[in-house]
């Protein structure tokens, strides 16, 4: 007996810190998402190591810097580059953005009357003073860029003078502004870019000074051995509506060009007219990489300050505060490595860093009471904070980026220093008040809102939690209205429930679609609402990415349509538990499985019509140029194929037991729906003209289908085969 | 002499290499009220699981009304009735839905019947299931199941959660479904008084194994305890055939065998100068008798 207790392996007692880092790293979430960082690291040193010093300056304002000073650009609707397509296919009469090489290879830009719409131009080819004045008779001409002005005389310049409804003008090359003493403009330009001002500065600000709704300048300012001269400086100073100087960095010659003008000029937002759009993009690939270090740190913190024993374990509180301060040491190491590998400033950077703290404090402190006062019944989701983490810093970032690049340049060069300071206090409160928050999430939990699940869709084990929780979950609201979104559904079930009876495959689907939590067609409401709100209330806080909106509706349009796709399978996943009984129900395996994969995909049908819908209106609304029923008919295989797999994988995912099988699942599901990206919008929108060949698109065509139908009869196998008992 | 409802030949069920059930054989006659019994972990909720085809077997035979219990059809599950162990009901649903929705499936579905019940064990109708208690959840359950009056009712510790009342109240409702009309229970416990008030056989499951499957009043018969007088001290290799535990001091011995007959009385009596006095033992004392190492 004794030899027997010997052989048996003492469970070694760790350390306090030890038994934390044991809760952390005996969970797969964990290891999942830190997968996810690493990956993400590898990226980013890969890309300093092969790509750093092939970063290239771009011309600011110019590309996508360019709306931030473009507030009126015109809408670029139907548009069309002769570049690349085909130009009889173009319809000339309905066009209104063109983009040439050579305007003598496009014959109808010299015809009277032929582009009778077009309002914006760019062209890369050198024009000659006729052909300018040619162009000078298209009367909806907003927008005029030109890449090489060097065959303009001054004289031919005179033709733009009668040019009334031009408001952006970019001439680039302008040999003659270099010399000549007197020129003429626009009259109601309200954009100019220009930097062709050698020697005739003064003259050429007198000028542009006349022009009276001149908002935004960009050109080239020559400094004195001793700063900027006076008289440049009175000039810019008698502009009558200028807001925003762009003006060229001269780098160790005179560094502080820029920040000197701007302490000249207060009433003038000054910046610099260049600058490396990579530092953003990789400044903002560090953060979502610390973005996923914070999310790891919450989803552990949530799951250890969930559990009781939160409450009653001496000392638990602070020994979990360690993770939290090695996440926040992490951001703050982030932090020295972009001042280190992307030059920005460090205090910048810091704030930005810590700023998700802020995200998730606030997240938990707002968003969550909106879940767990039952606004809406969200099992399986109730992690608001996280969830708002993961969709929210990725899209503002990208949108900054996009949409005011200098003022993020501008702001990771330090120069914005009390905002990154008031950014970093808060965000140190956030981490205060994040770790507080989930020191009293227990208590929290059982007395208000335990019936919600805290730990995500993907933790089995949550659920049990949530069924024996469910006794105190509303019982501090007993008395109170039950919410509207679950009185809603009470109405809906009262109406419905009673006058069913199963039988025939319609009101079995019927029953079946009683069982989900709410519909698809709720949610795409529900998240167009929100989408639509968002677009308005950030058109009236930043009015400069107005045209950047313009753009946003074809990738926010995607994205509602990819999560109105995943929540089907989301909620389909919440009825797992209940599957033992539902299995027992009069109907047979195969009828069973039957409803589940009619049911979902009813549930996904809305999704498809809006779907459609939508990108039917954006296909022939031009917004992503010409198309033809070809082209239409195409997106729509394709759109079809790619959800068809991702239903077929989703549906598989649907019946898997381990967390690797359901991440390997939605790792394929979430492979297809990244996948929209090659349907012909999304080529178009990145300006992708290989698609048209038939060599790639028949096979690409092919395999899509091959690989839904794959997937079904995986699907259909794996659901034939389920053991529902060990799900619930 | 009728088919058994469920009959089960060499079942074995493993979870990957673990295995669970081993060389289970059952036979539940129609009209059979089974109570299972076996410690935990002992695969009472696996062996239930297979018998319903919510786990798929590892190899031997089930058979349920006759069927395959994978392939049930859909005739055969409108006659079976099921209440899990932790019962999982849609929370954001009131018992009115639920009921109604359950109602839909079912033909022979007694909307009387189930009022009764829910009346019977205080079950308000507005009651939201978010918010009801284990044991409402279970006697919700329990209406359910039993509101379509099924052929043969699976019960996976239906009483675990319940109060004393509505314990009662439970084996009242089951009595009297049994009663009236021939229904097959079986259902798992490990609250034997209840298990001796209603059951009409008993099955004991131990490690995976059916150990004991007969009607319970047999199984009362054969299982007995023995305390044993004799005329001198009992040696050191003192042994009962038959013996499930034998405890012995000096001259007196205790010890409970399986399967009592009057010679194996009359073998002791006459090799060990003995007076032997055989005591009667209820469920909870032939349980741990029969799961004594």
């Amino acid at each position: 007996m004794n030899n027997r207790i010997a052989k048996v392996a003492v469970i070694r007692r760790p350390s306090r810190l030890g038994a934390v880092w044991l809760s952390y790293r005996t969970r797969w979430l964990m290891w999942i998402l830190a997968a996810g960082v690493g990956c993400i690291l590898f990226g980013l040193v890969w890309s300093f190591w092969t790509d750093f010093r092939r970063s290239k300056v771009i011309p600011y304002p110019g590309a996508r810097a360019l709306t931030s000073a473009e507030p009126s650009a015109p809408s670029p609707i139907p548009s069309v580059s002769v570049v690349n397509r085909d130009v009889q296919k173009i319809d000339w009469a309905h066009l209104k953005s063109l983009t040439v090489t050579d305007v003598t290879l496009c014959k109808p830009l010299m015809e009277k009357g032929a582009i009778p719409q077009l309002e914006s131009l760019t062209i890369f080819g050198a024009i000659t003073d006729q052909q300018l004045a040619e162009l000078c008779t298209l009367h909806n001409l907003r927008s005029l860029t030109l890449y090489d002005g060097n065959s303009l005389t001054e004289k031919g310049l005179h033709a733009w003078k009668g040019q009334s409804r031009l408001e952006y003008l970019r001439v680039l090359g302008l040999t003659v502004a270099h010399t000549s003493p007197s020129l003429d403009w626009p009259p109601n330009v309200q954009t100019l870019i220009c930097d062709d001002t050698r020697g005739v500065v003064v003259q050429r600000l007198d000028e542009w000074r006349q022009l009276p709704k001149l908002t935004t300048l960009s050109t080239r300012l020559i400094p004195g051995e001793n700063g900027m001269p006076d008289e440049t400086l009175d000039s810019l100073k008698g502009f009558p509506v200028l807001q925003r100087l762009f003006v060229q960095e001269l780098g160790p010659y005179y560094p502080h060009l820029v920040s000197d003008l701007q302490s000249a000029l207060p009433n003038l937002r000054v910046r610099p007219n260049s600058f490396d759009p990579v530092v953003g993009q990789r400044a903002a690939t560090i953060l979502i990489c610390g973005l996923l270090a914070m999310i790891v740190m919450a989803v552990q913190l949530s799951s250890q300050f969930v559990t009781t024993a939160s409450l009653l374990m001496p000392q638990f509180a602070r020994s979990h505060l360690m993770p939290v301060i090695a996440v926040i040491l992490l951001m703050g190491g982030l932090s020295f490595g972009l001042d280190l590998f992307v030059g920005c400033s460090v205090v910048a950077s810091t704030g930005l860093c810590l700023a998700f703290v802020l995200i998730l404090a606030l997240g938990a402190r707002c968003i969550r009471y909106l879940t767990s006062l039952n606004v809406v019944p969200m099992p399986g989701f109730n992690s608001p904070q996280v969830v708002l983490a993961i969709v929210f810093p990725p899209m503002i970032l990208q949108f900054l980026l996009n949409s005011c690049g200098s003022e993020v340049d501008w702001f990771l060069r330090g120069e914005r220093p009390w905002f990154s300071l008031v950014l970093l206090v808060a965000s140190i409160w956030g981490a205060v008040d994040l770790f507080r928050w989930h020191i009293g999430l227990k208590r929290e939990l059982e007395e208000s809102d335990a019936g919600n699940v805290p730990l995500g869709m993907f933790d089995l084990g949550g659920w049990t939690n949530y069924w024996r929780k469910g006794q105190f979950a509303l019982q501090a609201g007993e008395g109170k209205r039950a919410p509207y979104a679950l009185r809603w559904m009470d109405s809906k079930n009262d109406r419905f429930i009673e006058r069913l009876q199963g039988g025939n495959p319609i009101t079995t689907l019927q029953l079946w679609r009683i069982g989900c939590v709410a519909s698809s067609r709720d949610w795409l409401q529900a998240t167009t609402l929100v989408i639509v709100a968002i677009w308005i209330a950030a058109a009236f806080l930043v009015p400069d990415t107005l045209s950047q909106f313009k753009q946003m509706p074809a990738f926010t349009g995607f994205q509602t349509l990819a999560m109105g796709l995943l929540l089907p399978l989301a909620f389909a996943f919440q009825r797992r538990p209940m599957q033992e009984i539902e299995l027992l129900r009069p109907v047979t395996r195969r009828d069973w499985v039957t409803t589940w994969f009619y049911g979902v995909a009813f549930e996904i049908l809305p999704v498809l019509v809006v779907g459609l819908v939508f990108g039917e209106i954006m296909l022939w609304s031009g917004t992503l140029g010409i198309w033809t029923v070809t082209d239409a008919l195409l997106a729509t295989v394709i759109f079809l194929g790619i959800l068809s797999v991702v239903f077929s994988f989703g549906m598989w995912a649907l019946t898997l037991n381990s967390l690797w099988k359901i991440a390997l699942a939605g790792f394929l599901g979430y492979c297809a729906l990244l996948s929209c990206l090659i349907t012909p919008p999304g080529l178009q929108f990145q300006k992708i003209e290989w698609w048209h060949t038939p060599t790639i698109m028949v096979p690409l065509i092919g395999g899509l289908y091959l690989t839904a139908g794959v997937g079904y009869w995986i699907a259909r196998r794996s659901w034939m085969n389920w053991e529902v008992g060990r799900s619930a | 002499m009728t088919d058994p409802v469920i009959s089960t030949s060499h079942l074995k069920k493993s979870f990957g290499s673990k295995t669970v059930l081993q060389d289970v054989d059952m036979n539940v006659p129609a009209g059979a009220v089974v109570g299972l019994v076996g410690t935990n972990g002992s695969g009472k909720s696996t062996l239930i699981k297979c018998l319903l085809g919510l786990l798929k077997k590892t190899s031997g035979s089930i058979s349920l009304f006759g069927e395959d219990p994978w392939n049930l059809s859909a005739s055969a599950k409108s006659r079976l009735g099921y209440v899990p162990q932790i019962v999982k009901l849609y929370p954001w649903m009131k018992v009115k839905h639920i009921v109604a929705y359950t109602s839909a499936y079912y033909d022979a579905w007694d909307p009387a019947w189930a009022e009764t019940l829910l009346d019977r064990w205080e079950l308000p109708r507005d009651h939201r299931i978010a918010t009801m208690s284990p044991g409402q959840l279970q006697k919700l359950a329990l209406v359910l199941a039993l509101s379509y009056r099924p052929e043969l009712l699976v019960l996976d510790e239906p009483v675990a959660s319940l109060d004393p009342v509505a314990r009662r109240e439970f084996l009242s409702s089951l009595l009297e479904l049994c009663q009236h009309e021939q229904h097959t229970v079986l259902f798992s416990t490990h609250i034997t008084s209840d298990l001796e008030r209603v059951a009409s056989h008993l099955a004991i499951l131990k490690e995976g194994r059916i150990v004991l499957f007969d009607e319970l009043d047999a199984v009362k018969d054969r299982v007995k305890r023995l305390r044993i007088t004799a005329a001198n001290d009992l040696p050191a290799n003192f042994a009962v055939r038959g013996a499930l535990r034998s405890e012995f001091s000096h001259n007196r011995a205790m010890v409970a065998v399986g399967d009592l007959d009057d010679r194996l009385v009359g073998e002791l009596e006459e090799k060990w100068h003995a007076d032997v006095a055989v005591e009667d033992l209820n469920l909870e004392e032939i349980f741990l008798e029969l799961h004594h190492e």
